[in-house]
């Protein structure tokens, strides 16, 4: 029981003295009560794709940006019961800025300037990412979600677009929800009051096709709910 | 055990008679607290009513996350997951190894067996064999990939655990039923082991007790404070937390998640809420206190009690319509059962069931040129 509220309780001296000792109860009475604390998130976060290809004159273009955030969401909308799969990115998004962030400067910018024609394999980019900084286990964590991310992309884009598609990528949306003293505006008041969202967005990276259960898996749901 | 069966009242004139120490009035009030400690323990089984009905809830939570991501089950926890991979290398359960290499036929009968086991548990039919079985299925399905899941998912997951130990099918259980029916097997001393082994597995079959009575008792008692004891804690860990926040301070926390899109599914509905800035900011302070000072509310009266389960059950309502998250508030809620009484459960069951009368009633006046009324005359 002591263990059970040092694990739970916010961190005070006591809890980091004993929290040595109370890893055996990770997993399974892993818990976390924040809920909304200290600050509840105030911004929606949106998590959009992108393909590249080579047009008929050689050229190197782009897919529009699919709003895949927006795609899950409409499991959410409008129904009494959210649909978890309407949560997916939202969830993540959290960690792949984290993971991202996790990384010394040089190894962040070695992530975002990969080529859109010819993008290094993902053993290429974990050498070149490991040389740039300390291999200590973050390079793994940041490309362990970035390479779902580029799975998740790569069966969104197949199933959008005819193209034959050379590189995906992904970029992080966050803006922040009407301010508190704006709401009471009209719809259009509302939404002008927003601050510009920002993206950041992520380096190209190679195709990287999933097992065929998962590609039509995301194929019938971006059908059903796009 | 002869501690339990002597009142401390009896021993009240002996104790006037000869003027005792401090340390031997400490030690009477200590053996006092031994008593009253060890008579809770081991005479009755507490809160069999609320292990009751939080085996219904708990189930119908399971069951309610289980049927709703039917259609998304291969996309968010099978075969189809674009996370399975990646969050396979890093899992921390043995549980979803089980159905790591599944395909999604496989993934489907495993799917549809987990639903099958909780409806067994919510109707409480040999719940000490479906229980942990279906504990097993829902942790190898949801915790899969653990990122995708909420809150909700780790208290179901522990207090459901916990459940596993307590006698939950006492009332509205097939269980029950089942022990009403059939007599329990006698175990006796001499008439030979294979005779009492058989015996004991008939008791256990039909769900007749097997330990003696002190031992289940206190089990059973054990686990019920284990669960009041990490539900105390939730929500203490939770008010703290809060505290720390300048926004959950300035009374308007509330608005903000309800702002989120995915959290937004009837915006007319946040619309009403949070155009009143009085409401926002007071309930925000009554999430925020009524989290700190829960098991105070819980010790100092009935009526707080009845207060803080009020409204714990209010905000959860509200959480499960504002916000789309009827499985989080449920699993939420199913637990909290443990915190009402006995009394409560049977007064709410009469209740239910006069208006199940004049329901049934009803049904009949509507029906009646189709079927003839079972009972022509009424009670009153």
């Amino acid at each position: 029981m002591l263990a059970v509220t040092l694990a739970a309780v916010p961190t005070n001296p006591v809890s980091d003295a004993a929290s040595a000792q109370l890893g055996y109860l990770r997993p399974f009475f892993g818990q976390s009560w924040r809920l909304f604390a200290p600050n509840p998130v105030d911004e929606d976060r949106n998590l959009l794709v992108q393909g590249a290809y080579i047009d008929a004159d050689g050229d190197v273009r782009t897919t529009p940006w699919v709003d895949w955030t927006s795609v899950e969401q409409d499991v959410i909308e409008h129904r009494l019961v959210g649909g978890r799969a309407g949560y997916i990115t939202t969830k993540l998004f959290g960690a792949l800025g984290e993971t991202f962030g996790a990384m010394e400067p040089a190894q962040r910018s070695l992530a975002v300037r990969t080529s859109a024609p010819s993008p290094p394999s993902w053993d290429a980019l974990q050498a070149s990412l490991t040389r740039a900084g300390p291999d200590d286990g973050k390079v793994d964590g940041y490309l362990r979600y970035d390479r779902a991310v580029a799975r998740l992309a790569t069966s969104v884009i197949a199933a959008r677009s005819s193209q034959d598609i050379t590189a995906v990528r992904y970029a992080l949306r966050e803006q922040d929800v009407v301010p508190y003293d704006a709401r009471h505006g009209t719809s259009a008041e509302r939404t002008a009051s927003r601050p510009e969202p920002t993206m950041r967005i992520s380096g190209w990276r190679a195709p990287t096709p999933g097992p065929a259960a998962e590609r039509q898996g995301v194929a019938e749901f971006d059908r059903r709910h796009r | 055990m002869s501690h339990v069966l002597t009142q401390p009242d009896t021993e009240e004139p002996s104790r006037e008679e000869e003027p005792t120490s401090a340390v031997g009035r400490g030690l009477d009030v200590l053996t006092h607290w031994y008593d009253v400690a060890q008579t809770w323990l081991m005479c009755d089984k507490h809160s069999m009513y609320g292990a009751s009905f939080a085996r219904i809830l708990s189930g119908c939570a399971v069951l309610g996350i289980l049927i709703t991501n039917f259609r998304q089950r291969d996309l968010l926890f099978g075969p189809g997951s674009v996370w399975n991979k990646e969050r396979a290398d890093a899992n921390f359960y043995w549980p979803p190894d089980l159905v790591n290499a599944m395909g999604s036929t496989e993934f489907l009968f495993f799917y549809l067996g987990v639903i099958g086991l909780a409806v067994l548990w919510v109707l409480g039919w040999h719940a000490r064999i479906v229980g942990p079985l279906m504990l097993l299925g829902n942790v190898a399905i949801i915790e899969r990939i653990p990122i995708l899941g909420d809150q909700g998912d780790n208290i179901l997951r522990v207090g459901l655990f916990i459940l596993m130990f307590m006698h939950t099918t006492e009332y509205w259980s097939l269980d029950a039923k089942r022990r009403r029916r059939t007599r329990a097997a006698q175990i006796v001393r001499h008439g030979g082991s294979g005779r009492n082994v058989r015996a004991v597995v008939r008791n256990l079959y039909n769900s007749h007790p097997v330990l003696p009575r002190w031992l289940s008792n206190g089990i059973h008692n054990i686990t019920v404070a284990a669960l009041i004891f990490q539900l105390v804690i939730i929500y203490i860990s939770a008010g703290m937390f809060k505290t720390q926040g300048d926004l959950w301070q300035h009374g308007t926390a509330l608005y903000y998640p309800l702002q989120l899109q995915e959290y937004k599914p009837f915006p007319f509905l946040t619309d009403i809420f949070t155009h009143f800035g009085i409401m926002v900011g007071v309930a925000t302070y009554v999430v925020v206190f009524t989290q700190l000072f829960f098991p105070l509310l819980l010790i100092v009266s009935v009526a707080t009690r009845r207060i803080a389960i009020s409204i714990v059950l209010l905000f959860h309502a509200s959480i499960a319509v504002m916000m789309a998250l009827p499985w989080f508030s449920l699993e939420m809620v199913a637990f909290d059962t443990i915190f009402v009484s006995g009394t409560t459960y049977v007064a709410f069951g009469n209740w239910v069931k006069r208006r199940g009368v004049a329901l049934g009633d009803l049904w009949y006046d509507l029906t009646s040129p189709l079927r003839r009324r079972p009972k022509p005359s009424r009670a009153h």
